[in-house]
């Protein structure tokens, strides 16, 4: 017995930290803003997401996507320097779908952390090159186009999870802090590449999630969801899928009323294709239309345009489907606007995340 | 006609095929001369351009610094440009193998930020970098890791994982190999280039937070002219934006001299073998000159006769230059390391190891040896064509002496209007068109001139034995054949004597200079340091931990920054002027007594600096002393006065120094490229050094002795090919001198006959034709001799002050001379002693047992 009282404390500390020493998302975080927004370099693997959905003056639909996704390096006494640094990588997409022309696209940018890529240490402000994200204001480029949109979040920010933690699989360490703004108020203008502008306006939508272990080992990966309704209530839900296609029981789904604050959540509900898309690029076939049921409602997202496919032509690089989506209800009749992931389906993530 | 071409020209080739393979061998040599010394240059400058542009080449834009290295933080202000370009930061060092201290290259590229660039600049080599594998985290993670080229991991069995031993500055380091490079897709990567993170380089090299240049490159789509604005908008004071091409054109020319000096030494194996061609031609056409006066007594037209004899110089030519390539391509993997250690040394890195024949080098060589053997033949085809039948025919129309005297008069002529030629126009720096037309007049001409020199060598026969007199009464009234010889030997070895007397007359000047520059009783380098593009430093507290020394009584501190000035790339130095003034260190061509130079440079305030210039920085941007100089420095322009000129014959891109406290106060703490000790007197340096020398292996500590021996190792180093061109001409000029024997012979074959039937013996009659023979060769060395002095007078004073900004003092290197004189009659004893053995015991010819001749 006493051997057992002996390992206790040692579990307690592997349970705080991954074999390679980063942090852990444990139950229990208190959430300090503008802290948290900032960077979390105990972690493995850190992302600010923004999507959303705009409108230019003409009524021409748009939607965006602006990632910055940190990654910090196997542990090692070398860390490169301040401007070039070795111990942090930076990913960051950007994509814009342009409805009324039915085109996607996107761009990819990969760096060190340091002069190229970084985040400050508290507050939402991280830069990847000449893309920028703060509280209140975006600025990126794709392709020639640049956008540059005010933000105002209409909520206070939103924690998914139990207990400040968002499980991700029964191994404990597979789980994340997870923050969002659901409704982000957009306005700014889109320039082209020739240099015209139009004003644009919209609603947006914001994640920020930092952890060491995304996935369990048996998950290949994931179909995510956040649905924007006319009514003003918001809902995420994300399904972890296992190598034989089964949804993983840590699958989450959850609400949020208009004043963002969370009303329903639960592991049980549904995600199931209503057709399919196969990617001409990668091969892979994506779940599209996906039907979203949950809480007893039902939801179908279809995407604004079909092909919203970022495939990676980088060695390495990860190919998955994000893209603008209208929401409609099982009758038919259109209820709001979601952003949708699909991971895993060109290839697998297993070990990735 | 094919049947007549080959009963007349070819199967002749076949019956003589002793004639035939001498000739082959004559344009073989040439052609070999003429096309290693071709691939081994372009090699050269293949690879030496291949690392002024630097790794993965299609950039369209550098950006780099006026005044010494960019900080880290250009890259930020460049940011906005990343919808329409990518940049690629780089830094630079120097890295020597332990042991060989084989110079690398080593570059530092951000190897994260090159591998997203993949899908944008697909010309990049190291382009696929595999990302979010252990090996690239291997790259990254490891301050020592560095990426190989193929051909050094071909080349030494190297593999990621191995180590790298070596010294960079003065520290003794072990590199990781973390890989290697991807083959790029434009060519062959150097050798000796080392790649590695950015971060590691940085820290590596001891230069933290700096860059030497960035690499932009145009993102598909983007549009040149509109991103250039851009660039120079965004740009600070001190940085500017170059093309890569202008990078890689200052290397060109920088070295093209060289490289043209190179080629025109090469064409003399050429132009000695036209000489010989000439000769042989003419002798082929005499001897058969029955054959063609048959011929056209039976009507052939003399068209179709001369047309013969090209064919057969045709064939001739066409075997003698595929002999060339194979030879060539030889000489050329010896001469290509020969040539990129002298581009190396004097111009910066360069790495070529192989040189390789392309068609279109193969076909010019070809091309050129078909031309010189035809063209040597046309002259002899013509008289083939011309004589009348019955001139031809007649007995003893052959070999009458020729007008030497008018011949001789013609070349003294030519030769006295190259000298003026070559000495009389005042052209601007780096122009020498109207050195190299009177050299090659003064050959011509001195060639010509040589051939009073026959006559006299014959009249001193009349003195001795009757063997003597024998051997050189035909000299007294000289044939064609004896002219042709004797001018050939004279062009050959007064081409090897006058470089010879240049080569001399700069080891002299540098000796002097050597003897008054290096005063101080040690000088420390760090290891690696080879030349003035070594960018191997010392570390910053090391003048301090050996001033500290109580052996030593003074530190003399070297700082050297790369510089641009009027937008080319020189150097500026900084020294103590005062300590130099003291110590009387430089040897000034301009500017009066060097003490007080020094002493007024050391004076000026910073507000009003002064400095001195190199001979070749002065040539090269045309300065005078008491020009006022604007300098480009981080903080600003600096006017600079111009106070004097010194004599520099280390590096060519010429340097400019000034008074180590204004160029620390106006461009910043540089560290030491070297430094000069000056010990309490009654030590031995010897002792010091060894002791300094276990405790720091990295650096290189040599007494003064030392390095003068090192400094006269590595100029010969340098003169090396020189030297092996030179052989190569005075081989063909010799192998001349036995064909024009064996021509001889055959027209001396009845008086010999008549000898033999006298009763002299085989050996009587050999000596006889080896007394011609040597005759002919002492006139031609004699002459040669004359001409190289002559020669030489052009390469001292004119050319190399007017190409590399170098005066020199002219010196006549006796030894050289008389060792030249030697080989060349020992290599002309022994290569006609088995011809006059085989000569003597010729049978009787037809015409002779007729009593003819």
């Amino acid at each position: 017995m006493r051997w057992v009282m002996l390992l206790a404390p040692l579990a307690l500390l592997q349970a705080d930290r991954t074999p390679d020493g980063f942090r852990v998302a444990r139950p229990g975080h208190v959430f300090r803003f503008p802290e948290d927004h900032g960077n979390h370099p105990g972690f493995r693997t850190e992302w600010w997401y923004w999507t959303g959905h705009l409108q230019d003056e003409a009524g021409r639909a748009y939607g965006f996507q602006l990632t910055f996704f940190r990654q910090a390096s196997p542990p090692s006494p070398w860390k490169g320097s301040a401007a070039w640094r070795s111990d942090e990588l930076h990913l960051a997409h950007a994509a814009l779908t342009d409805v009324a022309a039915g085109t996607f696209q996107f761009e990819e940018r990969l760096d060190r952390g340091g002069l190229m890529a970084g985040a400050a240490p508290s507050g939402i402000q991280v830069f990847h090159g000449s893309w920028s994200a703060g509280a209140d204001r975006l600025r990126f480029q794709v392709r020639g186009r640049s956008l540059e949109l005010d933000v105002k979040a209409l909520t206070p920010p939103v924690i998914f999870g139990e207990e400040g933690v968002s499980r991700k699989g029964s191994d404990p360490t597979a789980a994340s802090h997870y923050v969002t703004y659901p409704k982000l108020q957009l306005a700014g203008q889109l320039r082209s590449a020739k240099g015209g502008a139009t004003l644009v306006t919209g609603l947006g939508w914001m994640d920020h999630e930092w952890s060491s272990n995304q996935l369990d080992k048996d998950q290949v990966g994931w179909d995510w969801a956040g649905i924007q309704l006319h009514d003003g209530r918001s809902l995420m839900a994300y399904r972890l899928r296992k190598g034989d296609g089964s949804q993983d029981p840590w699958s989450s789904a959850t609400l949020v009323d208009a004043r963002g604050q969370v009303t329903a959540r639960t592991r049980a509900f549904r995600m199931a294709p209503k057709g399919t898309w196969r990617s001409p690029r990668s091969g892979a076939a994506y779940p599209l239309p996906l039907e979203v049921s949950a809480f007893g409602e039902t939801w179908i997202l279809e995407p604004l345009v079909p092909d919203q496919e970022l495939s990676a032509d980088r060695p390495g690089g990860i190919t998955y489907w994000e893209g603008a989506c209208r929401v409609r209800d099982a009758a038919g009749v259109e209820r709001g606007r979601a952003y949708v992931e699909l991971t895993g389906y060109a290839h697998s993530l297993k070990g990735r995340f | 006609m094919i049947w007549l071409a080959w009963r007349v020209a070819l199967r002749a080739l076949l019956r003589e095929p002793g004639r035939a393979l001498l000739t082959c061998f004559a344009v073989g040599l040439g052609v070999a001369s003429f096309l290693s010394i071709r691939l081994a240059n372009r090699a050269a400058v293949a690879s030496f351009e291949q690392f002024t542009r630097g790794v993965g080449s299609g950039s369209d834009f550098i950006v780099a610094g006026e005044a010494g290295p960019l900080p880290d933080a250009v890259i930020t202000r460049l940011l906005p440009l990343q919808d329409e370009a990518w940049t690629r930061p780089v830094i630079e060092g120097s890295f020597n193998r332990a042991g060989t201290l084989e110079p690398f290259q080593l570059l530092g590229v951000d190897l994260v930020g090159l591998g997203a660039a993949a899908g944008e600049a697909p010309a990049e080599p190291q382009a696929q970098a595999p990302l979010q594998t252990s090996d690239f985290y291997a790259g990254l993670q490891d301050p020592l890791a560095v990426f190989i080229s193929p051909a050094l991991a071909r080349a030494e069995g190297l593999a990621a994982g191995s180590s790298l031993g070596g010294v960079v500055d003065e520290r003794p380091v072990t590199l990781r190999v973390a890989g290697v490079l991807p083959e790029a897709p434009g060519g062959a990567l150097p050798r000796t280039l080392l790649v590695m993170d950015l971060p590691a380089a940085q820290a590596l090299l001891g230069r933290p937070g700096e860059l030497d240049r960035v690499d932009v490159g145009l993102r598909s789509g983007a549009a040149g002219p509109a991103l250039e604005a851009r660039l120079r908008e965004l740009l600070g004071p001190g940085e500017l934006l170059e093309l890569p091409e202008q990078r890689a054109q200052s290397g060109r020319t920088m070295s093209a001299a060289f490289r043209f000096n190179l080629g025109v030494l090469s064409l003399i194996g050429l132009a000695v073998g036209a000489y010989l061609l000439f000769q042989a031609f003419d002798a082929a056409v005499t001897r058969r000159q029955e054959s063609w006066a048959t011929l056209r007594a039976m009507g052939l037209a003399p068209l179709a006769i001369e047309g013969l004899v090209l064919l057969e110089a045709g064939v001739l030519g066409l075997l003698g230059s595929a002999l060339g390539l194979l030879l060539g391509w030889g000489l050329a993997q010896g001469a290509v390391r020969a040539v990129s250690r002298t581009v190396q040394a004097l111009y910066g890195p360069a790495a070529a190891e192989q040189a390789h024949l392309a068609r279109p080098e193969a076909f010019l060589a070809m091309l050129v040896g078909l031309i010189t053997c035809l063209a040597a033949a046309w002259i002899p085809a013509r008289r083939a064509g011309q004589l009348p039948p019955v001139q031809l025919l007649s007995r003893g129309a052959q070999a009458r002496p020729m007008a030497w005297g008018k011949v001789a008069l013609a070349g003294l002529f030519t030769l006295f209007a190259g000298l003026a030629l070559a000495f009389l126009p005042r052209l601007p720096p780096g122009r020498a068109w109207h050195a190299y037309l009177g050299a090659f007049a003064v050959m011509a001409g001195g060639s010509a001139a040589s051939l009073v020199l026959i006559p006299l060598v014959g009249l001193m026969g009349r003195r001795g034995t009757w063997k003597l007199e024998l051997a050189l009464r035909p000299l007294q009234r000289p044939t064609g054949r004896h002219a042709w010889a004797v001018a050939a030997l004279a062009v050959a070895v007064g081409m090897a004597s006058g470089m010879g007397v240049m080569v001399h007359s700069f080891e002299r000047t540098v000796t002097a200079w050597i003897g008054t520059t290096l005063r101080a009783d040690l000088y420390v380098a760090p290891l690696g340091a080879t030349g003035a593009n070594s960018r191997h430093r010392l570390a910053p507290e090391l003048p301090g931990l050996l001033a500290a020394d109580p052996d030593v009584t003074v530190v003399d501190t070297f700082q050297l920054r790369p510089i641009r000035f009027r937008g080319q790339s020189t150097f500026l130095g900084g020294a103590d002027m005062a300590l130099h003034a003291r110590h009387g260190a430089l040897v000034m061509a301009a500017g009066g007594d060097p003490a007080q130079v020094m002493r007024d440079v050391a004076a000026r305030d910073l507000a009003s600096p002064a400095a001195i210039a190199s001979e070749t920085f002065s040539r090269r941007f045309g300065l005078q002393v008491g020009d006022l100089l604007e300098l480009p420095s981080p903080s600003g322009p600096v006017t600079v006065f111009l106070r004097g000129i010194y004599a520099d014959y280390g590096n060519e891109r010429g340097s400019l120094l000034v008074d180590r406290k204004v160029l620390e106060a106006r461009w910043g703490e540089a560290r030491f490229a070297s430094l000069a000790i000056y010990l309490r007197p009654g030590l031995d340096p010897g002792a010091v050094a060894a002791q300094w020398q276990k405790r720091w292996p990295g650096l290189q500590i040599r007494s003064n002795a030392g390095l003068r021996a090192q400094v006269s190792t590595v100029f010969h180093q340098t003169f090396a090919l020189t030297y092996a061109l030179e052989l190569v001409g005075l081989g063909v000029a010799v192998a001349g001198l036995v064909q024009a024997l064996l021509g001889l012979t055959l027209q001396r074959r009845g008086e010999l006959l008549t000898l033999r039937a006298l009763g002299a013996t085989d050996g009587e009659i050999a000596g006889i034709l080896l007394g011609e023979g040597l005759g002919l060769a002492a006139a031609g060395l004699a002459g040669g001799i004359g001409l190289g002095l002559v020669l030489a007078q052009i390469l001292v004073r004119v050319l190399n002050p007017q190409v590399f900004g170098w005066t020199l003092q002219y010196a006549v290197d006796g030894p050289f001379l008389g060792i030249l004189a030697g080989a060349s009659l020992l290599g002309a004893l022994i290569a006609l002693l088995p011809a006059s053995r085989w000569a003597s015991r010729l049978p009787a010819d037809r015409a002779a047992e007729e009593g003819g001749a």
